[in-house]
């Protein structure tokens, strides 16, 4: 191994191609876990969803597209998907709109930065299972705090049953989620905020621009990256969202907060693998194309522009 | 004189901002607050009045959940496996990183990209081979598998955050290095980590976090109680004890605590490793 | 913290990660022989604290044989049934299981080839003349015997006695007195039925409780999981009342909002004073605590006419794995299925056996009358529909059981959703 360890600082120009070994070593442990844990299964489960196979009987027999045929004609996986994608617009409006407002904020003012971001971002740092069972106290239609609190303040005509009702259930789920999750656009924007020159805003105010006027003309512009990634974010959550919906609801009542990776949980548990890791792959590719699509769309705009 | 009215002027116009901003921070954090208050109420008090602050302060609800529950149990489990985790996600990420930061080889690139792709996948795309992968790798139900998984799991952000900062590092460093009789390996090893340390520490609360609070994952390979993380637990607990009220608050704070701790401790650490990452 | 501090961190952290990569390559290698055998558990059919003082009974009282007991199962039946069928294909799985769903899961196991054929076994211990012959034909799959049946179960309704004492009620005999007995409830402001659909079986077993009470054994047919879900036109009554428990204000309000855990919490706070379930909930309310007593009686049927008297029948089974070691594991289903430990559980837990004892009659009153009338029609209440659905159908049940009680879909429409389910699961399979 001694005579493979030359310096990268001395690149010797020479017809001889040599193979370094050194730079494989140092990404072979990474890669081996990665490959064998991570993106091994993923692959996987694409071959798989040609298949028929039960994870139980290790015979296995060539379906072709019979399980995305399936999956396709299936109402409760496009019930599912719509969801999802319910789920991914609110998503990309709320928490980020949230965040950058938020982030604005505390940007603008002079005292307790610190201590707003941190209180702010507290509940981005809990889990899913800590975040659903919170909620579902609050939710809980006669011991809950949610209705308890509109019964207290004279508006009893507001409770609901938060998690009941298929008409809330998901937009119910969606405000758990939203908790848990513009704190993180907050503090990423925020950061953005504070790279972007302060001369910029400084001549602004000298202009007399007001508050609307440099969000548009100067904040919006700046953080155009920060958008693209924040947005990207929200794409992943939105399109994998589980722990939540999968303890509040279940996906509940009668799949009106189905989601895709409950759809495909609820098959695991069934031992329709078939079908689980054909609905799998079909969320990977939308989720794949929608997040590449729109940072390139990103990249093409800001290049264009 | 001038300058006084210039900094009320001031004043007057972040007061909306202030405004929102307590109004914001009050609603996001009633949930939390009242979590933690009805943990310390008596059953009979949560039913009859959800609202109201604990009467008198109940502290064996804690006492109960976490020996009676085994939950002492269960954050062993948590630490134990978080640690490791992050440990060996810190070790095989530097390295990597460094490799595809500061070494020039064939696929570079492309090695680089397939980590990248790692990241868009969502969870379900993976779960059934990896099921039966661990069964046949004689991984399932065992710590040290969920290590693995979740090694495997945090590696792409981990190298993508880590190279993008040693990218930013002098090449004159490493020369001057080599000159003085250093392999690479040393170097890595006496030099770069050292100097790394702030986007290490980043890296490593980040990674705690996640790993902490997971629960997809560990939900289908664990299967044995005295295996179960926090998240996990938390789960079974609730199926046991729901009708106990006040002890499954407890339940929920003894899994929330931890974290807000590590988050109090390394809060600068943990929102540096979330924008690094994502402005690089 | 400084550089040399923040090295010698990472220089331990490395060195333990390595550590414990060792120790975990370490433990995959095989166990240095002992001289017991050690049986791995994972349940033994009863709820789990009473399983491990079980297993500390056993272990005191042998030297040979050693169970090892892994508290695996939960609440979620979907969730434990996978996992153990994942886990015995793999022969990582539990030795000997006690409380399993026979039915549809032990088809699977059986067709697999992880499960023993017990038929010797049942000869040679005597076992097969203590079991009802209705209740053996369901664990025997062309012949052989796979699982022993390991205690009894019918579903009531359990009924807080002080309320009705006070609201001077009389326990129902036919549907027609059920409901008045509802509508006086109503009327004094209380709860009637009990409904926390929001997850897991309690749906499915009060949507088969109605059904069956109205379409008797036709709806067994239903459930074989390898014929097409018929129409079942006599399930439709039963349907209806099921879903009547809503529509006429006699259930607790949001029933697909709350869970069972919540639900039965309205019971136990008395503003819900009727609950139907099996027996296993005497145990839970025991531990409730609840400052009322309870009694029982059977759910009337809807249809005066039908076979059936209510939904039951073997609770759980016990089987041993085909990779288990076999002496050992046939001296724990010997321990197990001896007559003290199951008049100690009767004793105890009120979990009545599946293979017949006499029930003793200084156990608590509640106890004795729910095992003596399940005893008394063993014939009649020995099957237990809900385990023989097919797991896509199980698993999807759940939400169209929320449908129909949420008004979003009508019994008709409710049979053909599961009717299509059904269908799928059958294209498949």
């Amino acid at each position: 191994m001694a005579q493979a360890l030359s310096s990268p600082g001395q690149r010797r120009p020479g017809p001889r191609f040599r193979l370094d070994p050194m730079p494989y070593l140092f990404i072979l442990p990474a890669v081996l876990i990665y490959v064998v844990f991570n993106l091994g299964p993923v692959v996987a489960s694409f071959f798989f969803s040609f298949f028929k196979w039960d994870l139980l009987s290790p015979t296995t027999e060539f379906t072709g597209f019979d399980h995305y045929t399936f999956i396709l004609n299936d109402d409760r996986f496009w019930n599912a998907l719509g969801h999802n994608f319910i789920f991914l617009g609110l998503a990309v409006v709320i928490p980020v709109s949230m965040g950058l407002f938020l982030a604005v904020f505390i940007y603008e003012i002079r005292r307790g930065r610190v201590v707003f971001r941190a209180a702010l971002f507290l509940p981005a740092i809990f889990s899913g299972v800590v975040i659903a069972y919170v909620w579902k106290w609050i939710y809980h239609s006669f011991a809950g705090v949610l209705n308890a609190v509109l019964e207290a303040v004279g508006l009893g005509a507001f409770t609901q049953l938060w998690l009941g009702d298929p008409n809330l259930a998901l937009y119910s789920t969606f405000v758990a989620y939203t908790w848990a999750s513009f704190g993180y656009s907050m503090v990423i924007f925020l950061a953005g905020l504070q790279d972007i020159s302060t001369d910029i805003f400084d001549a602004a105010r000298v202009d007399g621009a007001n508050f609307w006027q440099k969000l548009f003309y100067i904040t919006i512009p700046c953080l155009y990256d920060v958008f693209t990634f924040v947005i990207t974010l929200r794409i992943f959550t939105a399109m994998g969202v589980f722990g939540v919906i999968y303890i509040l609801t279940g996906g509940g009542p009668f799949y009106a907060s189905d989601v895709i990776d409950i759809y495909v949980f609820r098959m695991i548990g069934n031992f329709e693998m078939g079908w689980a890791t054909a609905a799998a792959t079909v969320n990977a590719v939308i989720v794949v194309i929608l997040s590449t699509g729109f940072i390139k769309y990103r990249e093409w705009r800001s290049w264009s522009s | 004189m001038e300058f006084l009215s210039g900094n009320t002027q001031r004043r007057l116009r972040s007061l909306p901002f202030y405004l929102v901003l307590i109004v914001t921070t009050v609603i996001t954090l009633v949930p939390i607050v009242w979590v933690f208050a009805s943990a310390l109420k008596s059953n009979k008090e949560i039913r009859e009045n959800p609202l109201a602050l604990p009467s008198e302060w109940h502290f064996q609800n804690y006492v109960e959940a976490w020996f009676g529950a085994s939950f002492d149990q269960y954050f062993f489990n948590s630490i134990f496996i978080t640690v490791t985790s992050v440990a060996i996600v810190l070790f095989l990420s530097s390295l990597a990183a460094y490799a595809f930061a500061k070494m020039r080889f064939p696929g570079n690139q492309m090695i680089f990209f397939v980590f990248l792709i790692g990241m868009a996948f969502p969870l379900s795309a993976k779960l059934g081979p990896l099921l039966s992968l661990m069964y046949e790798l004689n991984l399932a139900n065992s710590r040290f598998g969920l290590i693995l998984v979740y090694v495997a799991g945090s590696l792409p952000f981990a190298i993508l955050m880590l190279r993008a900062f040693f990218q930013g590092f002098p090449q004159e460093l490493e020369d001057s290095a080599a000159l003085d009789g250093c392999n690479r390996f040393q170097f890595y090893w006496r030099i770069l980590l050292p100097l790394s340390k702030p986007s290490l520490m980043a890296l490593g609360i980040f990674v705690f976090m996640g790993t902490w609070n997971e629960f997809f994952q560990a939900l289908l390979l664990i299967n044995e109680d005295s295996k179960r993380t926090l998240p996990l637990g938390l789960t079974a607990f609730q199926d046991e004890y729901f009708t106990d009220f006040a002890l499954s608050f407890a339940g929920i704070n003894i899994t929330a605590v931890p974290v807000i701790i590590v988050y109090i401790m390394f809060q600068r650490n943990l929102i540096e490793g979330i924008t690094v990452g994502s402005l690089k | 913290m400084n550089t040399s501090h923040f090295r010698s961190i990472f220089q331990f952290l490395t060195v333990a990660a390595l550590a414990i990569l060792l120790a975990g390559a370490l433990s995959l290698s095989p166990a240095l022989a002992q001289d017991s055998t050690d049986i791995l558990v994972w349940g033994l059919g009863y709820a789990s604290n009473y399983d491990e003082l079980l297993v500390e009974r056993f272990n005191e009282a042998h030297d040979d044989v050693n169970i090892v007991f892994e508290d695996v199962l939960t609440g979620e039946i979907s969730e434990n049934n996978q996992k153990l069928r994942v886990a015995m294909q793999n022969e990582a799985g539990p030795d000997v299981l006690g409380g399993l769903d026979v039915g549809a899961n032990l088809r699977a196991l059986v067709a697999t080839g992880q499960v023993r054929d017990l038929t010797e076994f049942y000869r040679e211990s005597g076992l097969i003349e203590r079991i009802p012959d209705n209740l053996l034909s369901q664990v025997t799959i062309e012949g052989r015997i796979y699982a022993i049946p390991q205690n009894l179960e019918s579903v009531g309704i359990f009924y807080n006695k002080d309320a009705f004492a006070e609201l001077e009620l009389e326990t129902p005999a036919t549907f027609e007195e059920y409901i008045d007995v509802l509508e006086a409830v109503k009327d004094a402001g209380h709860y009637g039925y009990t409904m926390g659909l929001a997850g897991g079986w309690p749906s499915a077993l009060m949507a088969s409780m109605f059904m069956y009470s109205s379409a008797g054994s036709e709806y067994i047919d239903v459930l074989s999981g390898t014929q097409p879900w018929p129409d079942c036109d006599n399930c439709l009554d039963g349907l209806d009342a099921f879903q009547g428990m809503v529509a006429n204000g006699y259930a607790n309000p949001d029933p697909l909002g709350i869970d069972y855990d919540q639900s039965l919490d309205l019971f136990y706070q008395g503003q819900s004073i009727m609950v139907l379930n099996g027996p296993w909930f005497i145990n839970d309310a025991n531990l409730a605590e609840p400052d009322f007593e309870i009694g029982f009686f059977y759910l009337p049927a809807v249809n005066p006419a039908t076979d059936i008297k209510t939904l039951g029948g073997i609770g759980g089974s016990i089987i041993i794995a085909e990779y288990a070691p076999v002496d050992a594991a046939f001296k724990v289903v010997e321990w197990l299925t001896s007559e003290e430990i199951a008049v100690q559980a009767l004793r105890d837990i009120a979990v009545l056996p599946a293979f017949s004892i006499d029930v003793p009659e200084d156990i608590p009153p509640l106890y004795y009358q729910i095992a003596s009338e399940t005893a008394a029609n063993v014939d009649k209440i020995g099957f237990w529909p809900v385990t023989y659905l097919a797991p896509k159908v199980f698993g999807d049940m759940n939400q169209i059981v929320q449908g129909m009680i949420g008004g979003m879909l009508t019994p008709e429409e409710f049979l053909d959703e599961m009717q299509a389910t059904h269908s799928a699961y059958l294209a498949e399979s």
